[in-house]
Parts: C-alpha cells; sequence; structure tokens
C-alpha cells in the first residue's frame, strides 16, 4: 500500500499569472502523524457506545481509500478558468 | 502450483523429457502466464468527461477515477454500520437508484469492475455531450 505523495494543483486565469503547486504530502502525513496516533489511542475509549464502535472498521479502511485515490485527476475548463487537480 | 507447471515437472520425473526441455517448457509456460497480466492494465481509469456543445458556454469538465479507488469505495462501503447502509439504501432508493452496497461480494465486486470496464455511456444533451468510459 502505497499513500500518494504529491498533489498538484494547477490554475489559470485568462490575463493573470498562472499558479502551478507541487504539493508534496509526505510533510503533510508527518505533520498530522502525531494527531492520527492520538486518535488511534483514544478512540476504542471515546466510542464507548455499540453504535459509535461500529464506526471504528472505517477509521481503520481510510489509509486503502487513500493509497487508492492514486491517480485521480479533475479537470475544469471554461472561459474564466481552468483548473486542474491530480494527486500522484 | 498451476496445472501447465505441474505436468511439465511429471514430464520430467517420468524421465519423458530432459531437464534442458523441462526449462524451456516452464520458461515459455511463465510467459503465457504473464501475457494475461499485460492485458489487465486495460481499463484501469474511469473517465467521466462532460464536453460543452460548439456555441454553448458550458465548463468543460475531465474528471478520471482509478478502478483502485472505485473497489476500494466499494469495500470501504461495506464497512457502512447497517443502520446507515439502510439510510443511505431509502435515499438511493428515493432517487430512482434500487441498488444495495451490502449485497456485493468479492466475487460481485470483480464482476462490476469487469463490467464497468467494458461500459461506456454517452448522454447528449441540448448543452453538452457527457461521456463515461474506461481506458
Amino acid at each position: 500500500m502505497m499513500l500518494p505523495m504529491l498533489f498538484r494543483l494547477r490554475l489559470n486565469r485568462p490575463g493573470r499569472r498562472p499558479i502551478n503547486l507541487y504539493i508534496p504530502l509526505l510533510p503533510v502525513y508527518i505533520l498530522l502523524l502525531p494527531f492520527i496516533l492520538l486518535a488511534l489511542v483514544s478512540l476504542p475509549f471515546l466510542a464507548v457506545s455499540k453504535e459509535t464502535r461500529q464506526y471504528l472498521p472505517l477509521f481503520k479502511a481510510l489509509p486503502s481509500l487513500l493509497a487508492a485515490a492514486r491517480g485521480t485527476g479533475i479537470s475544469v475548463e471554461s472561459e474564466d478558468h481552468t483548473i486542474y487537480l491530480h494527486i500522484k | 502450483m498451476s496445472e501447465e507447471r505441474m505436468r511439465i515437472l511429471n514430464l520430467l520425473a517420468e524421465g519423458k523429457i530432459s531437464a534442458e526441455e523441462a526449462e524451456k517448457l516452464l520458461s515459455a509456460s511463465e510467459k503465457t502466464v504473464k501475457a494475461p497480466k499485460a492485458g489487465n492494465t486495460k481499463g484501469k481509469y474511469l473517465y467521466v468527461q462532460v464536453d460543452p456543445k460548439e456555441g454553448k458556454s458550458s465548463e468543460k469538465v475531465m474528471v478520471k477515477v482509478p478502478m483502485a479507488l472505485i473497489k476500494a469505495g466499494i469495500n470501504v462501503s461495506k464497512l457502512i454500520p447497517s443502520e446507515a447502509q439502510d439510510t443511505i439504501r431509502e435515499s438511493m432508493y428515493s432517487k430512482g437508484i434500487d441498488f444495495d452496497f451490502a449485497s456485493l461480494d468479492s466475487e460481485n465486486i470483480g464482476e462490476f469492475l469487469e463490467a464497468l470496464r467494458e461500459t461506456s455511456i454517452d448522454v447528449e444533451t441540448e448543452e453538452t455531450t457527457v461521456k463515461v468510459f474506461c481506458d
């Protein structure tokens, strides 16, 4: 399982300077890691009711969903702007 | 171990073929096994393309979704608690979609994705052309 490592955002607007962002996701994961660990430790204690516990497997499945998102691309072109998002 | 590989090894054990011949046959069988895998890469992404018709000012949209994400999404949907699934199912039914994700098992998912790979949908309206296809 390989998590997405790069998020690309390209924004073109006529008459304006184009924005082309390459956001590396590794630092984002590192920043979020303490919160994720805290959530993993505290969730079983916080989710005391049966209904809440039923949602816990969803959290476990999130990394696989994130890993599967690699390659996702969205492109929107109009007269005013062009937006391009890509998860690598 | 595959049936073909087993047959070659049996022939070698019975002395009907030499070790060199067995090696050639095994390498040939490996190549034939690997060939369909290359074919499986076809239909890796699902595309949703919205093109405006000439003279119309609609936006041109292209969404590329990996098939792995669809598979993962279906698998995750099965983890949703039954009460929430009922609410989702009712909501989808009210929109005219009579589909139960919970009824999908691993075999069905494979068939569903395979069918999706071969699916091509074209919708033409006055302003746009919508295409859903795999590539």
